[in-house]
C-alpha cells in the first residue's frame, strides 16, 4: 500500500521514537553550554581548556636563561652588599722588610712604584 | 596542550624558583663565600661572614668551627704577630695560615659566644671556650675569660672528662696570673683530688703551678711588675709580657717558659716568686700594636738580675717612630755632600745615622755618623763613602765570592741606599729610632731610600763589579801610584787587601800597612785607626799603639767604641803598666752592657789590689752577658771559688802566686799560660787563669 509522505514521516517518527525512548542525553545542556557558551563561568571554562600549540624549544630556552640571568644577578648583589675594603685581606699580605722598615708587601711596591714615577717626571 | 597545563607548568617552574631561592640559593651563597674567602676575594670575609649569620644550627656551627676555630689559637699567651726582644724583634705567626682569616676581637667575641651557648658540646666547644677565653684575656677582661672556661665546663658531657680537667687547669691558671691564689689553689685541690694519670700533661702542669704559688706566696722571692704604656700615657692592653732567663732567650718564646702573661685593662703585668737569675722582659703585640711605634731597647741594656727579694718595677714605654725629611723617596744626590734630616725628638741630647747598603736578602748596616747633636747634618760624600761595612758573599758558579756591590759600598753609584736615625738621651739610653713596623699610609711616611750618583765607575770598580778582585786590586794600586789624591782607589786596596787576609784567616799583614797608614788621616770614621791598633799591637810596637789610640781618641772626641778601649787596656796590662791598663778597662767596662770584657778587668783589679774582695762584688754586679746559656764564664763563681781556696794561714802566698799567674794570664802568650798551667796546683785558679785567656 501506498502512503502519503506526510503519513510515511509520521511512521517513521513514531518508530523512532519508540526505538530510542529508552534513550536520553543526561549533559545536553553542558554540551550546548560548551559549544554555545552564555555565561561567564562557561567562558572562563572554555578558556581553560582551550588547545594551545606552543613551540616549546624557544620557550624552554627561554625561560632558562631567564633563571640564569636572576640567579646570577642575585648572586652579584650578595658580593656587591658587603662594604668596599680599600686594601686585600690580611691573610693575603706579606711582610716585606726593606730599608730597615717593615711593610706590607703591596703597600711597599706601590709606593716605590710612586716615588719612581714621581721622580721620572 | 591546554591552558591549564601551561599553567600548571609555570607553577610548577614557579614553585621551583621559590625552593631554589630558600634552599639552594643559601648553600650556593656558602659555597661562593667559602670560595671568594678561601681565594682571598676582596669581600670574602664580610660574605664570610654574611652567610654565617643567615645560617643557623648545624651549618652554622660548621662554619664557625672551619673558619674560626680551626685556626685560632687556645689560649696560647705566645701567640703574637710581633715579639720584642731587648734590641732584636722578630715577626712571628704571621703566615702560618695562609687561610686564617684576621678576624676581629669583636667578631671572635660575637661568634664564639653564640657557639659556646648553642653548638653541641664536643672537643670544638672546649677549644671554643678557650679561644674566647684569649680574646676576653688580650682585653684585660679576666672574669669573662673565666665565665666563658666555667661555661663550656658546663656544657661537657661526662666523656669529656680530660677535656673538663683541662679547662679547670686553664681557670686555675688564669687565677694564679691574675694573683687570685685562693681560687687558683681550689681549682687544683678539686683536680687534685680526681683521678689523674701519673706524668701525664695535666699532672705536669698542676705541679707546676702548685710550685708557682708557693713561690709566689713567699715574700721573700724576687718579684718584676710594671706597666705597659705609648708616650701618650694610653696603657697598652693585651700585650703579652715574657720574662725570659738568659737560657732561654736564644731560642724562640715557648710556653713552656714559667713566666709569662699578659697585660691588664690599664696596661700592667707582674710576675711574682721569680726566682733568681738573669732575664729579659720581651714583649708580644699584633701589628695594630706595634705599626708605628718601637719599643726602644738595645742589646744587653735591658737585664734583670735577681738575686732573690727584690721588688723590681720596669716599665716599658713605645716611642713614635722618628719621620724622616731627607734625603728620601729615592732622592738622586749628585753633589758633594749630603743633607740628613729628620723630626726632632724631645729630650734627645745626640742622635746616631746608620747607612745600609742593599743585599739580594738583607742589608749591611753601618754607622755614618754618631753623637749628631742636631736633628740634620750635611755630610761630604767622602765620609759616606769610607763608612766601614761588612761584606757578603754570593754564589758564582759552585764558589763563594765576596760580593763586589758590598764592597764598594756607598761608592756604588747603582745602589740603592737606605739610612735610619736613633735618638739617645744625655746618659746615652736609647729614646727611639725610625726604624719600626710602617703598616699603613699614615705610618709609612718617606722611603728612606737614596741614590749616590756623584762619582762614576773607574775602570778598577768595573774589573770588581765583574768579579775579577784580584785584576781589580792591581787596577787599584796601578791607579793609586798615578795618583796620591785618589782616595777610593787607596780605600778600596785597603778592603781587599783586608778580605784576602780574612780568606786566610789571618789579620791585617804587613802589607796593608803602608796603605792603612796614609788613609789614616782621612779616614773619620776611625776604623783603619783600630785596624793600626790592632796591627800594632800584634807585633808589639807599642809607641805606634799609642800614637793610634791617642789620634783616635781625638778624632771620636773621647767616643771610643768600648770594644776597642778595652782591647787597648789589654794591650796596656801586656806591657805591665797596670794602672792605665785597669783605667781604661774600667771606662770600657762602663759603656758596654755586654759586660763582655768584665773578666779582664777584675782580674787587672785583682793584680793591682792583691785582694779578691773588690773583684767579688763587681763580678756579681756585672755578669758577663751571654746569649747561649753557657757561654761565658761565670766570674762570680770563679772568684768565689779562689776565695775559698785562699783562705788558711797560706793566703799571702796563695795571693802573690795568683799576682805571677794573672801576668802569665795578660802575657796573651800561648805556649807560657800552657806551661803555667802544667805546673799549677790550684784548681780554682787554674779555673780563672784559663777563662782570662779565653777573653776574646
Amino acid at each position: 500500500m501506498r502512503m502519503k509522505p506526510g503519513q510515511e514521516q509520521e511512521r517513521i517518527r513514531a518508530k523512532l521514537e519508540e526505538e530510542l525512548g529508552e534513550l536520553h542525553f543526561l549533559k545536553s545542556a553542558e554540551v550546548v553550554a560548551r559549544t554555545h557558551p552564555r555565561s561567564l563561568w562557561s567562558k572562563l571554562r572554555a578558556l581553560w581548556n582551550y588547545e594551545l600549540e606552543l613551540p616549546l624549544i624557544p620557550i624552554g630556552t627561554g625561560l632558562v636563561v631567564l633563571l640564569a640571568i636572576v640567579l646570577a644577578a642575585q648572586l652579584q648583589d650578595t658580593a656587591d652588599q658587603a662594604e668596599p675594603t680599600s686594601s686585600l685581606p690580611r691573610t693575603e699580605r706579606q711582610l716585606v722588610v726593606a730599608g730597615g722598615n717593615t711593610y706590607w708587601k703591596d703597600d711597599y711596591e706601590r709606593a716605590v712604584a710612586d716615588v719612581e714615577i714621581k721622580n721620572e717626571s | 596542550m591546554k591552558v591549564k597545563h601551561l599553567v600548571a607548568l609555570i607553577a610548577a617552574l614557579g614553585a621551583s624558583f621559590i625552593l631554589l631561592q630558600l634552599v639552594v640559593m643559601p648553600k650556593l651563597e656558602v659555597v661562593m663565600a667559602k670560595k671568594n674567602f678561601e681565594q682571598g676575594a676582596v669581600n670574602g670575609k664580610s660574605d664570610l661572614l654574611q652567610v654565617i649569620d643567615n645560617s643557623s644550627g648545624d651549618d652554622k656551627w660548621a662554619l664557625i668551627q672551619q673558619y674560626m676555630i680551626e685556626n685560632g689559637s687556645d689560649l696560647d699567651t705566645t701567640n703574637f704577630n710581633v715579639i720584642v726582644g731587648d734590641g732584636n724583634f722578630y715577626t712571628s705567626m704571621v703566615t702560618s695560615y695562609p687561610e686564617q682569616p684576621d678576624w676581629t676581637r669583636d667578631e671572635k667575641i660575637k661568634y664564639l659566644k653564640d657557639y659556646l651557648n648553642g653548638a653541641p658540646a664536643d672537643g670544638y666547644l672546649v677549644r671554643a671556650a678557650k679561644q674566647l677565653a684569649l680574646v676576653y684575656l688580650t682585653q684585660g677582661q679576666t672574669a669573662e675569660a673565666l665565665r666563658a672556661l666555667e661555661q663550656a665546663e658546663q656544657r661537657l658531657p661526662r666523656s669529656y672528662d680530660n677535656q673538663n680537667k683541662e679547662l679547670k687547669l686553664a681557670r686555675a691558671r688564669i687565677y694564679v696570673n691574675a694573683n687570685a691564689m685562693d681560687a687558683a689553689e681550689r681549682l687544683l685541690d678539686e683536680l687534685s683530688q680526681s683521678s689523674i694519670p701519673k706524668a701525664s700533661y695535666l699532672s705536669d702542669n698542676i705541679a707546676k703551678l702548685k710550685s708557682q704559688i708557693v713561690d709566689q706566696r713567699n715574700d721573700t722571692a724576687s718579684s718584676v711588675s710594671g706597666t705597659i704604656r705609648r708616650s701618650d700615657g694610653t696603657p697598652m692592653t693585651g700585650i703579652g709580657v715574657f720574662l725570659r732567663d738568659s737560657k732561654e732567650v736564644y731560642h724562640s718564646l715557648t710556653e713552656e717558659e714559667p713566666y709569662l702573661t699578659m697585660t691588664d685593662s690599664e696596661g700592667r703585668f707582674s710576675f711574682k716568686g721569680v726566682v733568681p737569675g738573669s732575664y729579659l722582659i720581651y714583649i708580644g703585640m699584633n701589628f695594630d700594636q706595634i705599626d708605628g711605634w718601637t719599643r726602644p731597647t738595645q742589646s744587653d741594656t735591658e737585664w734583670i738580675d735577681l738575686r732573690g727579694g727584690e721588688q723590681l718595677t720596669r716599665d716599658i714605654t713605645l716611642q713614635p717612630l722618628i719621620q724622616l725629611h731627607a734625603p728620601v723617596d729615592e732622592q738622586v744626590i749628585t753633589g758633594k755632600t749630603v743633607k740628613f734630616g729628620w723630626d726632632a725628638v724631645k729630650g734627645a741630647a745626640y742622635y746616631n745615622l746608620n747607612g745600609t747598603l742593599p743585599l739580594k736578602n738583607g742589608s749591611v748596616a753601618s754607622t755614618l755618623k754618631d753623637h749628631i747633636e742636631s736633628n740634620s747634618i750635611e755630610l761630604p760624600l767622602e765620609t759616606l763613602y769610607s763608612a766601614a761595612s761588612g761584606y757578603s758573599y754570593k754564589t758564582v758558579g759552585d764558589k763563594e765570592v765576596p760580593d763586589p756591590t758590598t764592597l764598594l759600598g756607598f761608592a756604588n753609584p747603582s745602589s740603592r741606599f737606605s739610612w735610619n736615625v736613633e735618638a739617645y738621651d744625655a746618659n746615652g739610653k736609647l729614646l727611639t729610632r725610625s726604624s719600626g713596623y710602617r703598616l699603613n699610609e699614615k705610618t709609612m711616611g718617606h722611603l728612606p731610600f737614596f741614590y749616590l750618583k756623584e762619582r762614576t765607575l773607574t775602570e778598577a770598580d768595573q774589573l770588581l763589579l765583574a768579579d775579577r778582585m784580584d785584576e781589580a786590586l792591581l787596577a787599584y794600586q796601578a791607579a793609586y801610584e798615578r795618583d796620591e789624591q785618589d782616595k777610593h782607589s787607596l780605600r778600596m786596596i785597603v778592603k781587599l787587601l783586608g778580605v784576602k787576609a780574612a780568606e786566610k784567616k789571618q789579620p791585617l799583614g804587613a802589607d796593608s800597612v803602608p796603605y792603612l797608614e796614609k788613609l789614616a788621616g782621612a779616614d773619620d770614621s776611625g776604623n783603619t785607626l783600630s785596624s793600626l791598633i790592632d796591627y800594632y799591637g800584634r807585633i808589639g810596637d807599642w809607641s805606634q799603639v799609642d800614637r793610634y789610640y791617642s789620634m783616635l781618641n781625638e778624632m771620636k772626641h773621647g767616643w771610643v767604641p768600648s770594644y776597642t778601649q778595652a782591647q787597648y787596656g789589654r794591650l796596656l796590662l801586656k806591657q805591665g803598666r797596670f794602672q792605665e791598663g785597669v783605667e781604661q778597662l774600667r771606662q770600657a767596662q762602663a759603656n758596654d752592657p755586654s759586660n763582655r770584657f768584665i773578666g779582664v778587668y777584675i782580674a787587672s783589679l785583682i793584680y793591682m789590689s792583691g785582694t779578691l774582695d773588690q773583684a767579688e762584688e763587681l763580678a756579681g754586679l756585672y755578669p758577663e752577658r751571654s746569649y747561649y746559656g753557657q757561654g761565658s764564664p761565670d766570674w762570680s763563681r770563679l772568684v768565689q771559688g779562689m776565695s775559698v781556696e785562699s783562705q788558711g794561714p797560706n793566703k799571702e802566698t796563695y795571693l802573690s802566686e795568683l799576682r805571677e799567674a794573672l801576668r802569665v794570664g795578660f802575657s796573651g802568650d800561648q805556649h807560657h799560660i800552657d806551661d803555667w798551667m802544667a805546673d799549677a796546683e790550684s784548681p780554682a785558679m787554674k779555673a780563672f787563669i784559663r777563662a782570662l785567656s779565653e777573653v776574646d
